[in-house]
């Protein structure tokens, strides 16, 4: 198989086959990615579709300025960021629909010890400023590299790691209001 | 209590240890496929395919010619070498007087 550098060449210039090989390298990372944002299975492909049809669009603009896996990280979040922002403005959301989304979101590659908990995480993380969200899910959702983060969000290591910091006291913060014994 | 807070916080931020990515439906790539421009076979037109097989003939028989031409000075060179041989045996013959 070709190498992902080699294969956006051939999709540029319109070779299908390359693109399906390219979608093989990169269709779990990208819905993985997408279904941290969107907690349900259904958006999460509406996403990795606009995803890949993006690629394959915008191909022959990939100046290879950044590897390609970073470049198709980058279309995914902003892909998904904006998913959110428009059924946020959508009146036809239903609200119970979308705290159906909140709460009972069980993502499927989660260890089965560890589903109610994450369960509780993913109620939360949609809370987060944009940034953050995005450094956590991409961190902690992903398991990427912090460096890998920090070409995705096109930030220094530094501000990733400020913004994870960040991220975790608001989550945190958050989390002790859901605390099952908490005092009130 | 805060402990216990704090263990079962720590447990939560550290719930998605361990897992493995999320797999799309197997579906996923024919649904992509299907919204990508359809691939337009060339057509080549009644018009081009004549001149294309007229080229060809053309080059058909240009080759043949040539093949010809070429095969016909061999055989002439060799008879001339042949010719030139079976005179020099003659000539040789002719030496009567050694």
């Amino acid at each position: 198989m070709n190498s992902a550098d080699q294969l956006i060449q051939l999709v540029a210039a319109g070779d299908r086959q390359a693109f399906q090989q390219l979608y093989t390298l990169f269709a779990d990372k990208v819905y993985n990615t997408a279904i941290g944002y969107v907690r349900n299975q259904e958006d999460a492909e509406e996403i990795a579709q606009d995803v890949f049809i993006r690629v394959f669009q915008n191909a022959t603009r990939f100046k290879g300025e950044s590897a390609v896996g970073t470049w198709i990280y980058r279309i995914t979040v902003n892909t998904s960021l904006n998913l959110i922002k428009k059924k946020k403005r959508s009146p036809h959301v239903a609200l119970d629909e979308a705290e159906r989304d909140q709460i009972d979101f069980d993502h499927p590659g989660i260890l089965l010890e560890h589903k109610e908990h994450a369960r509780l995480l993913f109620q939360v993380i949609h809370t987060l400023p944009e940034n953050q969200q995005t450094a956590f899910i991409l961190s902690f959702v992903e398991h990427l590299p912090r460096q890998e983060v920090a070409d995705i969000m096109a930030l220094s290591l530094k501000a990733v790691e400020s913004l994870l910091q960040r991220a975790k006291k608001k989550l945190r913060e958050k989390l002790k209001n859901l605390y099952p014994n908490r005092r009130k | 209590m805060k402990d216990e807070q704090e263990k079962w916080i720590d447990a939560i931020l550290n719930s998605t240890q361990g897992s493995r990515r999320a797999q799309p439906s197997a579906d996923l790539f024919a649904k992509i496929e299907q919204q990508l421009p359809i691939q337009q076979a060339r057509i080549i037109s009644i018009g081009q395919r004549r001149i294309a097989i007229v080229a060809a003939v053309l080059l058909l028989l240009a080759n043949i010619f040539v093949l010809q031409q070429y095969t016909g000075s061999v055989n002439s060179e060799a008879t001339i070498a042949n010719t030139s041989e079976m005179a020099d045996k003659l000539i040789s013959d002719y030496n009567i007087y050694q």
